[in-house]
Formats: C-alpha cells, sequence, structure tokens
C-alpha cells in the first residue's frame, strides 16, 4: 500500500514540500527570530535586495526571516484545529451512526444542516465569542472543520455497516467494538486519511483569512495571514511583501491538498479511472488460428437478404505490448424471422458480440471483420446512412429494466423520438403508434403510461417498453441480451411471450443473449453456443439435447433439471472460465475439458460444418471424418 | 419540519452568543474604568438583569417586530445598518452566482464529452490539474493576485470601492468565483461522465439519436439535480466568501460591517449580521431542495406499482 | 427429530398504513439432517424469513425453535450458543468477504466463535474447513479480490463450516455464479450435508435448484407459505396453482412453446390482495371464473391444513384421500383460454 502511494508522481512532490514545512515550523523561530521581529529602522520598506532576499517591512524587519518564523504559528495552529476537527468529528459522526434506527435520521438532518452554513461564518461566529486571538480563531476554524469530518464520518460507518461481510461477521459472533476495530475501521481508514489531509490544508487557509481579517493571531505575534495583512498595506511600494506569504499560504495549503488526493489515488482506483485496467499482455491466440478461415455455416436456406450476417467478426483492446482479443473469428448468418440465441457464460463474449452488431461497442474496443445489416456492409455507409439504417433497422433490448429508460424524461418522448428522427413523422402520429406499440407487446393501460415516469413501473413493464421502443421503426432485427435475467421467472415467461410475438408477427430477427441453455433452447429455431470469445458450436433447436462439443455437454449436464432425479450428481466442469487476458493456448477449453488430447493444446480448432450445425473440436469433429469416410 | 428547527437553533444560538462570552460581557462593553453604577445601568439597559428564558422572549419578541438591537458603537438600530448594507452584498453574491453559473455548468459538460470513455487523456490531465490548483486557492489569496496584477500591475481595474459600478465588480466577483467554478464543473463533468455511462444513454444511442439531442435531452436533465444539490453549499460559499472580499477590496456591506463588529466587539451587530446571513442560507437551501424536488421526479417518492423487492 | 422449527412467524418492517409485512405466520419444518427447500419469487419474503431466523432482522411474532429450545427473543439469537449452531451464506459473493481481511483471518474468527483458541488450533481448525470445500492452505494468505466467484463461495461456506453449526442456511448461494460453476457448488453442499449431518435450508428463486437440493420445500408467495410438502410429491403432484404456474413458466430445452400461464406482475408487498394474495393473478381464480369470489374474501391459510401439501388453495384437493377423485372435477380448467386440456393432461393425469 505504501509502495503504491510513493508511486503517484505528485506525491512526491508534496511529500518534499511537507517535510521542508515542517522542518522550517521547528527549526526557523529558533534559529532566525532575532532577525523576524528586531526592528530596524534604517531599512524600511526595502524591495529585495543582497541582505534581505524578500526585502524588509515597514518597521525594518527582515521578510523573508519573518515568512519563516511565521510558519509556525501558521502550520502549527493548523495541525491544532485539525485535530479538534477530527476528534469532533469523529465523536460526533460515529455518535449518529450508532444511534438507535429511529432517532438516526434526525441526527444525520442535523448534521446536514450544520454543514449547510458557510464554514469561514461559523469560525468567525466561534471566534467572536472567544475572543478576538489565536486560541479563538484555532478553536473557531477547528469547530467549523468538523462538521464536515461528522458528516463522511457518519456516513461511512452507516454503508460499510450495511455490507454483507459485516452481516457475517455479525453471525460469526463478533462483538461491537471488534467489528468496529477490526471490520470497519481497515475499509474506512483511507478515507479519513485524506479527509485530514484535506482538513489540514482547508485549516491553514482559514486560520490565515482569520488572521487577515484580524480575527486571528494578534501581535506581536504573526503568522502568514497577518504578514498577508502588513503586506497589503503597503502593497504599492513593496508587492512582495503581500505576494510572499501569500504564495507560502497557497503552497503549503496545495502541498497538503495533493498529498491527500495522490493516497486516494493509490488507495481506491476505482474512483479515478473510466477503465478497468488490464494487466498482462495480450493471450497472442496463435497466428496459426487466425489464419484459419471459418468456413460460412450453411443455414436454412432464404432465398431473401438475411436480416444480418456477421463475417470473421473480432474485437479488440488496444493494450501494449499487444492488442487483446475479447471476440475472434464471428460468423454467422441470421435470415429474416429468424430467432438465434447465443448462449454462454462470463467471459464468453456474447454481449461483445451483440455490441458489435448494434455498433455500441466501447471507446477503445476495435471491431475488425464484416457485419451487414439487410444486405448492407456497414462499413461502406455515410454517416448519416449508418445512423438512418441502424436507428431503423436495428433494435435492442438490454438486460437491465431498471437503468434502461432514461429516469428524467416521461415515456411518450422516449418512444416517440426514434421515429421523429428517422422516419421524421410527426409527434401526434408517433404518439399514435407508440400506443399501438405499447397495446402490442400487452402492457396494460397504454394510453395512461405514456405520461408516466420509468420509475413508476415495474421491471416487467419497463422491458416491454423496451420492446415497444424497438418496434416503432418496425426493424428487421432485435437483438436482446438477456432481457429476462432481471426478471422473476413467471415474468419472464410472460416477456418471452411477446418476443415470439413479434417474431411472428412482424417477421423480425432475433438475437437472443442469454446465460440461460434452456431458455434459448426452448425458444429459438437455432443456438450458438460461446466460450472464451469464440464460437464453439451451433445447433438447431432439436439437436440441443445431443450436442458434439464437450462444452456444450458439459453445460448440459449441469443444469438441474426438475424433471430428471436429484440422485445423479450434477456433471461440475472444473477450472473456471478463462480471464480474458490470460486465455488458454489452443483450443481455450482443453485445461477444463475431459476429452482433451495434444493437439487441443497448441491449435485452435476450426468451427467445422457438421450435421446441419458446426462444431469446433479436434476430437469430435475427427470422428466425422470418421463418419464421411 | 427541518426548516423550522433549524430557523429556530440558528436564533437560539446568536442568541445564547452573549451568554457564552467568557468573562462579564458588561465588563467587555463598559470598560474597566467604568463605575459600578454606570455598570448597574448598563446591565439594566442590556436586560441582562432577568432570568435566561425572560431574555430570550424579549429577543424573539424583538425579532418578530424587525428590532434587532441597537449597535454599541454607534447607536444606531441594528436593522437599519443591514438593510443599508445588504444591498450591495446581495449585488456581489448575486454576480458572483451568476458566473458560477453560466461558466461552470457548460464547461463541465464540454470537457466531460471530450473526455468521456478514457478519450483525449491530455485534456483530462489539464482539466483535472487546473481544478484543482483554482479549486483550492483562497479566495482571499486570489484577490490578492488579481489585484496586484489587473489593479497595480496593469492597471486595468479599479481595486477598491464602488466606482466606477461595472468594473469595479469585476475582480471581487471572479475572486469569489473562481474557485467554486473550478469545483462545479469538476462535479459537473464527474457526473456526465456517469451518466453517459448509464444504460439509458446507450439506449438512447442505439436509437442513433442526434448528438444533441442525446445530451440536452437525455444527459443535461440527468446532470442538473446532482449539480443542484451542490447548489446550497456552493452558494454558502459565496457567502463566506463575499464576506472576505469585500474587506480585501473595501466594498462596505455585510461583510465589512460584520468584520468591524467583530473588532469592536460590537455584539448585537454581530448577532443581527450571523442572524441575517444564517436566514439567507436556510432560504437557499429551501430553494434548493425545492427546485431538485421538483426536477427530479424520483424524489417524490411515488409509490411503485408492482415492484416489490 | 426436527433440528429447526419456525411456528407462525410474522416480521413486519414499518408501522401503521405503509407496514411491510415480509412474513407473514410462516411454519417450516427443517429436518435433522435433511435439506429444506425455500423457494418463490421477489417479494415473497424468502430473504426476510433466513435473515429473521439469523437474527438479524427483528421479529414481530411466532417462535424459532432449535431442537425444541425456544429461542424466539432476539437476545437468545443474537447470541453466542446460537450463533454457533446455526449459520448463513449469503448470495453475493463479491460482498460477503471483507476485501481487507485475507482468507486465514476471515475463516479464523469463525473458529473463535467456536470456541478454539490458542493459534495452531485454530490454524488447524481453518484448514480442515477450507480441506471440506476442497481448497487448500495457499489461500490462507490471499485476499478475496483475487479468487472468482465460485472460489469465493466456497470460501464463505468454509467459513461457515468452521463454525460445525447444526443449521446452513444457504441463501441464493448459486444465483450469482455462472452455471458450470454452480454445479460444483451445489454437488459440494451436498455432499457436506451427507458427510457432515448438517442441515439445510436452502433458498432460491429457481425450482431446478431447489428440487436438486431438497428433501421438503415450501413455496411462497408474498409472505406466505402456499404449499409444503416432500420434494418428490410436490414436483411430480403440485396442487397450489402458483407451484404450478411457476414450473409451468421454467423453460424446458427442447419442450414445446406454451404461453405464459400468469398474466399481471406481483402485487405490492405493502399492500398484498385481500382474501387468498394470489386471486388477482390466479388461473383458477375469479378473474377466470368469476363465481369463486370466496378467493377475493378469505385467506386460504386458514384451511390450508385441510389440504394435500398444505396447499393454500380453497380450490385444490383436500387431504382425505376419499373425495379426491370427486374435487377433481372441482378445478378442471378446460374452460379457461390459458389452459388447454391437453396441456393440463400431464398434471391431472398424475394426480
Amino acid at each position: 500500500m505504501i509502495r503504491a502511494i510513493l508511486k503517484a508522481p505528485g506525491t512526491i512532490f508534496a511529500l518534499i514540500v511537507i517535510a521542508v514545512l515542517v522542518g522550517t515550523m521547528i527549526v526557523a523561530p529558533i534559529v532566525l527570530n532575532k532577525d523576524a521581529t528586531g526592528l530596524n529602522f534604517s531599512a524600511t520598506s526595502e524591495g529585495p535586495n543582497a541582505m534581505h532576499w524578500l526585502g524588509t517591512d515597514a518597521l525594518g524587519r527582515d521578510l523573508l526571516a519573518r515568512l519563516l518564523v511565521a510558519t509556525r504559528l501558521s502550520l502549527g495552529l493548523a495541525f491544532l484545529a485539525t485535530l479538534i476537527s477530527a476528534v469532533l468529528g469523529l465523536l460526533l459522526g460515529g455518535g449518529v451512526a450508532l444511534l438507535p434506527a429511529r432517532i438516526r435520521p434526525i441526527g444525520l438532518r442535523f448534521i446536514d444542516t450544520l454543514i449547510a452554513f458557510p464554514a469561514l461564518i461559523v469560525a468567525i461566529f466561534v471566534g467572536a465569542i472567544i475572543g478576538a486571538g489565536g486560541k479563538g480563531a484555532t478553536i473557531g476554524v477547528g469547530v467549523a472543520g468538523s462538521f464536515y469530518i461528522a458528516r463522511v464520518m457518519s456516513a461511512l460507518v452507516l454503508s460499510s455497516a450495511s455490507r454483507d461481510y459485516i452481516l457475517a461477521a455479525r453471525i460469526l459472533g463478533v462483538r461491537r467494538m471488534r467489528l468496529l476495530l477490526r471490520n470497519i475501521l481497515p475499509n474506512v481508514a483511507d478515507v479519513l486519511v485524506i479527509v485530514v489531509a484535506l482538513g489540514i490544508a482547508n485549516s491553514i487557509v482559514f486560520l490565515a483569512a482569520m488572521s487577515f481579517l484580524g480575527l486571528g493571531v494578534q501581535s506581536p505575534q504573526f503568522d502568514w495571514g497577518q504578514l498577508l495583512t502588513e503586506g497589503v498595506q503597503q502593497f504599492y511600494q513593496a508587492p512582495l511583501s503581500a505576494l510572499a506569504p501569500a504564495i507560502a499560504i497557497a503552497i503549503s495549503a496545495l502541498a497538503f491538498g495533493f498529498a491527500g488526493e495522490a493516497v486516494a489515488k493509490s488507495l481506491n482506483p476505482q474512483l479515478w479511472t473510466a477503465m478497468r485496467s488490464i494487466k498482462g499482455p495480450g493471450a497472442m491466440l496463435g497466428t496459426r488460428a487466425s489464419k484459419i478461415l471459418s468456413q460460412r455455416i450453411p443455414t436454412p436456406s432464404d432465398e431473401k437478404e438475411p436480416a444480418l450476417e456477421v463475417s470473421n467478426l473480432s474485437v479488440q483492446i488496444p493494450n501494449k505490448p499487444s492488442p487483446i482479443d475479447i471476440v475472434t473469428d464471428i460468423s454467422f448468418v441470421v435470415a429474416q424471422g429468424e430467432m438465434l440465441g447465443v448462449v454462454g457464460e462470463s467471459g464468453s463474449g456474447k454481449t461483445t458480440v451483440a455490441n458489435a452488431i448494434s455498433q455500441l461497442l466501447p471507446y477503445p474496443a476495435k471491431m475488425n471483420g464484416t457485419v451487414k445489416i439487410s444486405g448492407r456492409d456497414i462499413s461502406t455507409l455515410t454517416k448519416d446512412e449508418f445512423n438512418q439504417l441502424l436507428g431503423t433497422n436495428v433494435a435492442t433490448v438490454f438486460q437491465d429494466p431498471m437503468s434502461s429508460l432514461n429516469p428524467a424524461l416521461r415515456l411518450d418522448i422516449q418512444l416517440t423520438e426514434r421515429a421523429e428522427v428517422h422516419q421524421h413523422i410527426g409527434r401526434r402520429q408517433a404518439r399514435e403508434m407508440a400506443i399501438a406499440n405499447l397495446k402490442e407487446v400487452n402492457l396494460p393501460a397504454a394510453e395512461g403510461q405514456m405520461r408516466r415516469y420509468p420509475h413508476e413501473l415495474s421491471g416487467g413493464m419497463r422491458q416491454r417498453v423496451m420492446m415497444a421502443m424497438g418496434l416503432m421503426t418496425r426493424p428487421a432485427l432485435l437483438i436482446a441480451d438477456e432481457p429476462t435475467t432481471a426478471l422473476d421467472v413467471t415474468i419472464q415467461a410472460q416477456i418471452m411471450d411477446v418476443l415470439k410475438e413479434i417474431n411472428q408477427q412482424h417477421k423480425m430477427a432475433i438475437v437472443l443473449i442469454s446465460h440461460n441453455l434452456d431458455l434459448v433452447g426452448q425458444n429459438c429455431d437455432r443456438i450458438l453456443v460461446m466460450y472464451a470469445g469464440r464460437i464453439v458450436e451451433e445447433l438447431s433447436r432439436e439437436a440441443l439435447s445431443q450436442p458434439l462439443h464437450p462444452y456444450t455437454q458439459a453445460l448440459l449436464g449441469a443444469l438441474p433439471d426438475i424433471s430428471e432425479s436429484p440422485d445423479q450428481p450434477l456433471v461440475s466442469i472444473g477450472g473456471q472460465v478463462p480471464d480474458i487476458s490470460n486465455r488458454p493456448s489452443g483450443c481455450a477449453f482443453h485445461p477444463r475439458c475431459p476429452m482433451a488430447v495434444e493437439r487441443c493444446t497448441t491449435e485452435v480448432p476450426p468451427l467445422l460444418p457438421r450435421r446441419g450445425g458446426a462444431v469446433a473440436c479436434w476430437v469430435a469433429n475427427k470422428d466425422a471424418d470418421n463418419e464421411s469416410a | 419540519m427541518a426548516l423550522v428547527a433549524t430557523v429556530l437553533g440558528l436564533v437560539v444560538v446568536t442568541f445564547s452568543m452573549v451568554r457564552l462570552i467568557p468573562g462579564n460581557p458588561v465588563l467587555a462593553v463598559a470598560g474597566l474604568t467604568s463605575t459600578r453604577a454606570e455598570r448597574i445601568a448598563l446591565t439594566k439597559e442590556m436586560g441582562l438583569n432577568h432570568p435566561y428564558f425572560v431574555q430570550f422572549g424579549h429577543y424573539v419578541n424583538n425579532l418578530l417586530h424587525w428590532n434587532l438591537g441597537t449597535s454599541f458603537a454607534d447607536g444606531q438600530p441594528v436593522s437599519q445598518q443591514i438593510s443599508q448594507e445588504i444591498g450591495s452584498s446581495l449585488v456581489l453574491a448575486g454576480v458572483s452566482l451568476a458566473l458560477v453559473l453560466i461558466v461552470a455548468i457548460p464547461l463541465g459538460l464540454v470537457v466531460a464529452a471530450l473526455t468521456q470513455e478514457g478519450r483525449h487523456p491530455r485534456i483530462d490531465m489539464i482539466f483535472t490539474g487546473a481544478t484543482s490548483l483554482f479549486g483550492s486557492i483562497p479566495q482571499f489569496l486570489l484577490a490578492t493576485f488579481l489585484a496586484f496584477i489587473f489593479a497595480i500591475w496593469l492597471k486595468i481595474l479599479p481595486v477598491a470601492g464602488f466606482s466606477p459600478p461595472v468594473s469595479s465588480i469585476i475582480l471581487p466577483a471572479v475572486s469569489i468565483a473562481l474557485a467554486p467554478v473550478a469545483i462545479l464543473s469538476r462535479l459537473v463533468r464527474i457526473e456526465t461522465l456517469n451518466v453517459l455511462t448509464q444504460d439509458y444513454i446507450r439506449t438512447a444511442r442505439g436509437k442513433r439519436l442526434p448528438t444533441r439531442i442525446i445530451y440536452l435531452r437525455h444527459v443535461l436533465p440527468n446532470v442538473l439535480t446532482a449539480a443542484l444539490t451542490l447548489g446550497g453549499v456552493i452558494f454558502a460559499y459565496i457567502i463566506a466568501g463575499a464576506v472576505i472580499i469585500e474587506n480585501v477590496f473595501n466594498r462596505p456591506g455585510l461583510g465589512t460591517g460584520l468584520i468591524g463588529a467583530v473588532q469592536q466587539n460590537n455584539y448585537p451587530v454581530i448577532q443581527g449580521i450571523i442572524l441575517v446571513l444564517g436566514l439567507i442560507v436556510v432560504a437557499v437551501n429551501v430553494v434548493v431542495d425545492l427546485a431538485v424536488g421538483f426536477l427530479d421526479p424520483r424524489s417524490l417518492n411515488r409509490p411503485n406499482s408492482g415492484a416489490a423487492r | 427429530m426436527n433440528r429447526l422449527e419456525v411456528k407462525d412467524l410474522v416480521v413486519r418492517y414499518g408501522t401503521g398504513r405503509h407496514a411491510l409485512t415480509a412474513v407473514d405466520k410462516v411454519n417450516l419444518v427443517v429436518p435433522q439432517g435433511g435439506a429444506l427447500g425455500v423457494v418463490g419469487e421477489s417479494g415473497c419474503g424468502k430473504s426476510t424469513l433466513a435473515r429473521a431466523i439469523m437474527g438479524l432482522v427483528p421479529i414481530v411474532s411466532g417462535e424459532i425453535l432449535l431442537d425444541g429450545v425456544d429461542f424466539t427473543t432476539a437476545t437468545s439469537r443474537n447470541s453466542r450458543e446460537f450463533r454457533r449452531r446455526v449459520q448463513m451464506v449469503f448470495q453475493d459473493p463479491y460482498a460477503s468477504l471483507n476485501p481487507r481481511m485475507n482468507v486465514g483471518s476471515a475463516i479464523s474468527q469463525a473458529a473463535a466463535l467456536r470456541g478454539v483458541v490458542g493459534r495452531k488450533e485454530r490454524r488447524a481448525a481453518v484448514l480442515h474447513a477450507l480441506e471440506l470445500v476442497g481448497l487448500d492452505e495457499v489461500v490462507l494468505a490471499r485476499y478475496p479480490h483475487q479468487f472468482s466467484g465460485g472460489q469465493r463461495q466456497r470460501i464463505a461456506i468454509a467459513r461457515a463450516l468452521a463454525v460445525q453449526p447444526e443449521v446452513i442456511i444457504a441463501d441464493e448461494i448459486t444465483s450469482a455464479l455462472d452455471v458450470s460453476v454452480q454445479a460444483t457448488i451445489l454437488n459440494l453442499l451436498k455432499g457436506l450435508e451427507k458427510d457432515t449431518g448438517v442441515s439445510l435450508i436452502v433458498i432460491s428463486h429457481d425450482l431446478s435448484v431447489v428440487r436438486y437440493m431438497s428433501d421438503q420445500v415450501a413455496v411462497m408467495y408474498l409472505g406466505e407459505v402456499v404449499e409444503y410438502a416432500n420434494a418428490l410429491d410436490l414436483f411430480e403432484r403440485p396442487q397450489h396453482p402458483y407451484t404450478k404456474a411457476l414450473m409451468k413458466s421454467i423453460p424446458k430445452l427442447g419442450a414445446v412453446r406454451q404461453k405464459a400461464p400468469l398474466t399481471g406482475d406481483l402485487p405490492d408487498p405493502r399492500d398484498p390482495p385481500s382474501g387468498c394474495r394470489f386471486h388477482t393473478r390466479c388461473p383458477m381464480g375469479p378473474l377466470h371464473f368469476p363465481d369463486r369470489t370466496i378467493c377475493q374474501e378469505v385467506d386460504p391459510q386458514a384451511i390450508a391444513h385441510e389440504r394435500i401439501h398444505l396447499a393454500a388453495c380453497h380450490f385444490s384437493a383436500p387431504s382425505e384421500s376419499a373425495s379426491a377423485t370427486r374435487s377433481e372435477e372441482l378445478f378442471v380448467t378446460t374452460k379457461t383460454a390459458q389452459y388447454d386440456s391437453k396441456e393440463e393432461g400431464h398434471d391431472m393425469e398424475s394426480l
């Protein structure tokens, strides 16, 4: 952890500055006191010169010396004020967090109200009560700063208290105190460190402000704020006398602030990066593999243009030293009105394929290969044609109905905008279409629902709205990425009904993506099975009960079946799905495959047509040679 | 309601101020050289010879009649002093606030649009660095630097007072506004980035809507509600800033009034100004809460139909 | 002998009109050395039930008995003794392990509960627990983020096992895992049940998981148990229309597509329907048979004890086998559009 902190470049700099400051704080008053306080009327208000590097003030005192000596009060009082803030804040915040649940909201509200008041005003107020001077100012700033710390503290304790691992600790009988110390505090400590660092930075500034306003340390004591006041009085003649303390204040505040931020970044990287970092070199899947062209899989024939045609699709993320392949060599065709299922577990790449087809890949990912929608190659289109084609011909339904609709907008506009933009239909007509579509997806009270907001609808209803939204332009293709995973099974059945309806009524091709083999197997005409970024098998619905690829077989056996006797143990596949950046060479499934042979570890098996479908397996396809022989 | 409690708390605290001062307030006001008779008279005048609750009652009664006491310094009613000073302070605060909103929100949006998904990391770095820097410069320091650059060195802007009215408000307003602009634009950027990663934006992109519509119709409303919740804090910051900056730039207002009063131990004035400032803060927070409730339909807590756990 | 008994349990959140009765007079029994499955969709209260048993959530009324001894008060269930005998594994493998604690310390806390003292003894206990779940000592010094979801669940199970409890509550422990890993965990748990004699409460929304794991099954809907029978009977002859609908809704590979058996959404648990809570969606209720008003007026919980499988339904078969054949005619549903009698045929025949 400490190593990580030191790695951030700004940190080292900030730490050095802090070290210098603390050193000055201790040493300067001892060494330079005479220079700082000795009056010398022969050298008043001088500009910078050889004897006095920063010049002198109105009473002839060396400014540099005064600046350095003032460090002690400025920093020292700031530390003290932060200490007060921390202690008060911890007590207040911790206290509120430990209140019984009924009173707690009042306590939290109280803290929130306290924060609302400007900290400086609070500091001035408290300082005024205690009396002008260092003591008053320090206590004032300390109290003012404690509110924020209390807030952070209470929020942290409360959020950790409801985490599952705290519940688990509770049911293990861990006592309250130990719970707080060993379980909650380590998770909270890093935030506290930052808050304290920022607190110091703020205290430095506030104390200086108080002194500047004449409410802080009083003459003959002096801190940077005081120096600033004095300097401002002779701003025109010797601007440096004001600038110097100003710079000193700014630099120390910044140093502590940066140190705090750097600690934050290194302890909690998720807070600061948009993308997950992908470690390690991209797995080279073998140059031979990439040279093997996958053949076109024969599909149930169709004279008309297929709704979707994907050839040699691959998606990569740029990385050093070599790009990471997320999916490779994906080729398939979806005829008009056909329902294709794509099945795979996590890391299989099925969602990436969906994103690639609908052209919604996240930023650095690059797609290679061809995607043709309704016969048109999207890479050949102009920007407008592209938007037009995809806007009208491709609809998508995603997994999480709770977040797929904009919570700030009413449903009517979210439904109508697609048709308005791409088909240049007026609002009124679009509204009528929307209502008709909502009725089609069996949304009750369709007309009234238009004026509602997404959060007023249940998950099942929202998914229907998503489908109605897709229907608006009568697309040729609908991509449904885990559309029912977040729903209850009885609602799932309803949604699947709707999907099937749409598929049959409008002859809309559907690509249904799921991890649920049963769901896909019951509803789709053909199924693609994906593993670690590749298609490993393609089969028709009928053939699904007798798959050829060992992964599909294992998947089938791993499913608990409600009609089978539970005395048969489930087939469990040892190991786990490989990480994207760390895929095994050759056939990615080989470490877990009961049938693996030597060849599987070095060469990627090609997807070869078998039995009306296709299989990518050396062992399974070897039998094919025997079959055809 | 919480509102009433807050106001009540405010009144109690400001009232108690006098009681909390260590030492004898009468002595502090009258001075060490006063005679006993003078002190007794003063005690009577300040009402300190009555029990606590009676005094509090008098205080509240006076408040309701708009009577905030009499200034120790010049015998003027406090309320009169405040009403003289409040005008310019509100103008300064208002201009600063406007500046903050007009600059920070579009800035945050644009930078977010440019740096989403990790694009243009250099812009990200520059923006983050700049906002960190400007966000941590204390207002009075900034005022000092700006005054130095523009008033003394470049001599293009006035440094003190009220005239000419427009150009003399520039330096103070910018000094107050710069830090909040940095903080708010950063928040707007983070919120926008957050919104951009949401599923519903993916839905909107999937519909291939023009970029303009995506940002204005889908992104902005969601960002505004988050930005608004910070509105109260920003305003508090601006008020604190106004108090200091008025002193730096010598613009008589509530700020100079407050500091002057503190230096003179002029308790009635201190109480009065703090009370008024506090009330303004509370009022602004209430307005912000209402606005958020208006903009974010979810916070209105309508029961979900059929949404079970 | 029953290991754990739950009697007339009521758990309520909030008060007054907006109170949510998450668990409403639930009666359950966990057999010694056996597994009870609790199945239902969202809002049925199964997770709340688990937490109530564990003492994480307060009980309004009812009893909880462990080996016949009453443990209903909050203090008794928070006590060391109860915690030592009843443990729980949570759903989310990513949230149930403290990210700042290595595996050894996490499991050690559990051993401490059991009363194991001394570093060596604790370590031995920890290693033993790990062995039971198929992990070895290299994992001791590692942190949760270094493991996959399946491995974390195994660690969580080891943590529960280290206490050597009599009952383990498994709350949706495989819902967040991939299918291939799910099988491993389920097999593991089943094996442990056999080897150590621990009793299980398996909570899941997935009927097939419950089928695989349980000896007895309770089906819950909106806080009530609507059917309760041993697993074999329940799955071959479901009695309650909700159970039947659940089973019909499950997609089955290669099977003929049937229309969804239920329309409408789950009602708001804060404002459940009057009488039988299922009547707003029931294929056998007033929605399709307007004269069956009894479903809206009388909560069938009151007569459930007279029905086969304790089914809480006015129109399911009463438990005297003599009247069984006569009442079959009561609920022949050839009239409804939803139910084609041919499709219903399989269920009807097996009665």
